[in-house]
């Protein structure tokens, strides 16, 4: 595993926190032209610098690191007051963001683009000139805390470094106790963080353990000039218990001057290349929501626009005096449905990832599996570019890890066993991704055993899914190991899958539209093809009409559109065939299966699909025209009905149906037995 | 996993989302099975804690919104999490909290940038322990680097 496949998360995360580094630079700025040390922003300034260099040495990237690393160290030596805030400082941290921004720029490039030591050196030379001496010995101002040696056990350095500071400047230092209820204790925590920020230096936030398992307690160490009677009225509820752990003596108290306005600065003038500018990251993290939200917007606008379209025609054929005018508005509105059809690609493009970025895991997967096995099995990956919808491939995971853990248990021979078959101890397991047309293959191959039909047969006739008599090919054999509950696996072990059978895998596929299909062969392996749509949003599909309805045919499902002429049908044992190429396939009428009004005396159309390896023809009455549907899920009554996958607006005045080919013909073939 | 119980559940206390992302990738590459239930700060640990089933804790020390070795004491103080092994993940620029988290309770710590190995090592090492109910000592108490 190598840490540089989050290099995309990195790079975002890193160009985030130059982000932060750069506006908090910029508050920070207005108080350090004046010396003034702000507490909050420094530490906000030093984690923004400890993260990027604990990331950046952590993916390997050990210049970056190495300049973070100076820098932190700058800022640690600034907060624990060893390095005074003044404009040469912000100066410094300000040329920094550069070159910080071109040394994140390298990490996606193949040369070095800068001069590392000069920029170290020019830290260096800072630190040289404007540490401050280490103060002489002395009592250690904490000492005169009233604060208990186990809350000061657990105090960071940085803190203790607060608390000496508040001591110094002569603030009070409070140790505030509240006790909150579970539900919301951050939300009212970070209300009072705020308000005590404001009027002094937050400077602990210490949880505590208490006997009322619905409260939590916490005690904020705070310091501050407000009076002790003042506090309760600050804060957002009252404190439980309220200390004073220091009263300043007679140490005069200085007076901090607040920066001269509270706008935002003005950003400064340096000259900066346009490409730092440049956010070098790749990736935005965008909710999928949103995204979707997006292309809902577009899917409804392009459904608008179709409608738009059929009124042009119909006002075209009742004004023809208007034909010209008629004309450039429907290419007007054509031009905008290609435009529109742009936008939907570039948004789901924007779903799509490469299916690569799971097979790290599911290769930690197989080798696991085969290790609890004893069994010796190599991986072999193809394809990892191939891209597929985000939440595809998270939805793909369960059933591919169920159909490798089938490969590895019950595919993949025991070295032994191989070695007498003369094939090679050690067993393959191949996962292969590609585009096949508008749909994405994934097909998982093992060198195993096969599948044993016979056996299944038995297994299917002693529990009752077959008749013993009954005549069964190939492909009924195996689509039985597809059916709920079937498993040859005496016992539930672990690596068998845990008593979940491939039922599942094949109803998670098809509830995203996919299908599987297994091929074996008997001590050669089997091999388990999926075929997905690429994306689950928006598809291209055919708009049928049956009677005076109509339906959405996903086009990734359409082999071939035919005219049926009356000379291509004939009846086989009350089946109706449809002549295709070389082949008979059924043909299924819609208008049967629906029960809608048929028009049996139209030209019809046959729409060649194909489950598996099942091929099969729809009888419809006319197809209309291509056009990109959104499907929406329908209700899950509905849902139930085989034979349709979900519903789409298609500038009509109600929604159309969306046709599932596979499950219909399982609906229209149900298994013979 | 040698014998026993497997390492189920791990709370991942870390504000950088792709630390994160590395941690678990490092923890389901060598304990196959388990969760990580990932937090970005001291007050989401606290607030998820008394719902879950945490068998190991691992923590940042420096996070943004509060103390995190009071975190640990906290927890290594309370009834119900005392319990749960603590490993701190920190750079090493922070020695001195380091020790002191050691000195709270935590069981473990691992300078950054480690790896996966590592990291796994640490947590195999506190797992077999807590199954053979063995109690650590502080010289025993792993640490990676190994200091010389």
């Amino acid at each position: 595993m190598a840490a540089r496949e989050l290099n995309p998360e990195f790079l975002a995360e890193a160009q985030e926190i130059l982000e932060t580094i750069g506006s908090v630079l910029r508050q920070f700025e207005q108080y350090a032209r004046v010396g003034q040390f702000k507490a909050d922003l420094v530490n906000q300034l030093f984690r923004s610098y400890h993260s990027l260099k604990g990331l950046s040495s952590m993916l390997g990237y050990t210049r970056l690191s190495a300049y973070t690393h100076r820098l932190e160290d700058v800022l640690d030596r600034v907060r624990l007051g060893k390095v005074p805030v003044s404009p040469q400082l912000v100066d410094l941290l300000f040329d920094s963001l550069e070159t910080l921004q071109r040394l994140l720029q390298e990490t996606t490039e193949t040369t070095e683009g800068i001069d590392l030591d000069s920029a170290l050196e020019a830290v260096d030379r800072f630190v040289e000139r404007a540490q401050r001496p280490s103060p002489s010995a002395e009592a250690d101002p904490l000492d005169r805390l009233a604060l208990d040696a186990a809350t000061r056990q657990s105090l960071t350095e940085y803190e203790e470094h607060r608390l000496r500071e508040a001591v110094r400047q002569g603030l009070q230092i409070y140790s505030i106790y509240l006790r909150l209820p579970f539900a919301d204790f951050d939300r009212v925590l970070r209300e009072a963080n705020t308000v005590l920020n404001r009027h002094g230096e937050l400077i602990s936030t210490l949880p505590e353990a208490g006997t009322d398992p619905d409260q939590i307690g916490f005690r904020l160490l705070w310091a501050s000039q407000v009076s002790p009677d003042a506090v309760g009225s600050l804060l957002p509820t009252a404190p439980t218990r309220l200390d004073l752990l220091y009263i300043p003596g007679s140490s005069p108290l200085a007076e901090p001057s607040p920066p001269a306005a509270e706008t935002e600065a003005e950003p400064l003038e340096t000259e900066i290349e346009p490409a730092l500018l440049r956010d070098l990251s790749r990736s935005v993290r965008v909710d999928l929501q949103a995204l979707d939200a997006v292309l809902n917007v577009v899917g409804e606008v392009t459904a608008l626009r179709s409608r738009q379209e059929s009124l042009i025609r119909d006002l075209q054929g009742r004004f023809p005096e208007m034909a010209g005018s008629l004309v450039a508005l429907l290419q007007l509105t054509q031009e905008m449905a290609t435009r529109l059809g742009e936008a939907q690609r570039h948004l789901l493009e924007l779903r799509l990832v490469p299916i690569g970025t799971v097979y790290g895991r599911l290769e930690r997967m197989v080798r696991r599996l085969a290790r609890q096995a004893g069994k010796q099995v190599q991986t072999v990956f193809l394809g990892g570019d191939t891209r597929l919808d985000k939440v595809l491939i998270e939805h793909m995971m369960d059933p591919l890890v169920h159909i490798l853990r089938n490969a590895v248990d019950h595919g993949i021979e025991e070295p032994d066993e191989r070695r007498a078959q003369g094939k090679p101890e050690t067993g393959t397991v191949r996962i292969e991704a590609s585009q096949v047309g508008q749909r994405i293959a994934l097909r998982i191959a093992d060198d195993g055993r096969g599948i044993q039909l016979e056996k299944i047969r038995q297994r299917a006739i002693q529990i009752g899914l077959i008749d013993k008599q009954a005549e069964v090919t190939v492909q009924d054999v195996l689509r039985l190991i597809f059916e709920p509950g079937f498993s040859l696996a005496e016992r539930v072990d672990e690596v068998s899958g845990r008593g979940v059978g491939l039922d599942i895998v094949k109803q998670a596929i098809e509830r995203l539209n996919g299908t599987v299909t297994v091929y074996t062969e008997v001590g050669r392996g089997t091999t388990f093809e999926i075929l997905l749509p690429s994306t689950l949003a928006i598809v291209p599909a055919v708009i049928v009409r049956v009677g005076l309805e109509r339906f959405a045919v996903p086009l990734a499902l359409v082999q071939e559109i035919l005219e049926v002429r009356p000379e291509y049908l004939r009846q086989v044992e009350g089946q109706e065939l449809l002549q295709y190429r070389e082949e008979a396939v059924p043909l299924i009428r819609l208008a049967r299966v629906f029960q809608l009004v048929d028009t049996p005396n139209g030209p019809g159309f046959a729409i060649v699909s194909r489950a598996g390896r099942q091929w099969f023809a729809l009888y419809v009455d006319a197809v209309e025209r291509m056009q990109e549907i959104v499907i929406k899920r329908i209700s899950a009554r509905l849902q139930d009905l085989r034979g349709i996958s979900g519903a789409a607006e298609i500038g009509e005045d109600r929604p159309i149906l969306v046709l599932d080919p596979i499950s219909l013909t399982a609906r229209v073939f149900p298994r013979r037995t | 996993m040698t014998a026993g119980r497997p390492l189920r559940s791990v709370m991942v206390i870390e504000d950088s989302e792709t630390m994160r992302g590395y941690i678990r990738m490092c923890l389901q590459s060598f304990f196959p099975g388990v969760q990580s239930l990932e937090v970005s700060g001291g007050f989401d640990a606290l607030r998820l804690l008394p719902g879950l089933q945490v068998d190991l804790i691992i923590t940042d020390i420096n996070m943004p919104d509060m103390n995190g070795l009071e975190l640990i004491r906290f927890l290594k103080t309370h009834p119900t999490y005392r319990r749960i092994p603590i490993v701190i993940v920190s750079t090493e620029g922070t020695p001195e909290d380091q020790r002191r988290g050691m000195a709270l309770g935590a069981e473990a710590y691992i300078v950054k940038p480690f790896r996966p190995d590592h990291l796994a090592q640490v947590v195999r090492a506190i797992w077999l322990r807590r199954e053979q109910n063995l109690p650590s000592t502080p010289q025993e108490k792993p640490v990676w680097p190994p200091e010389n």
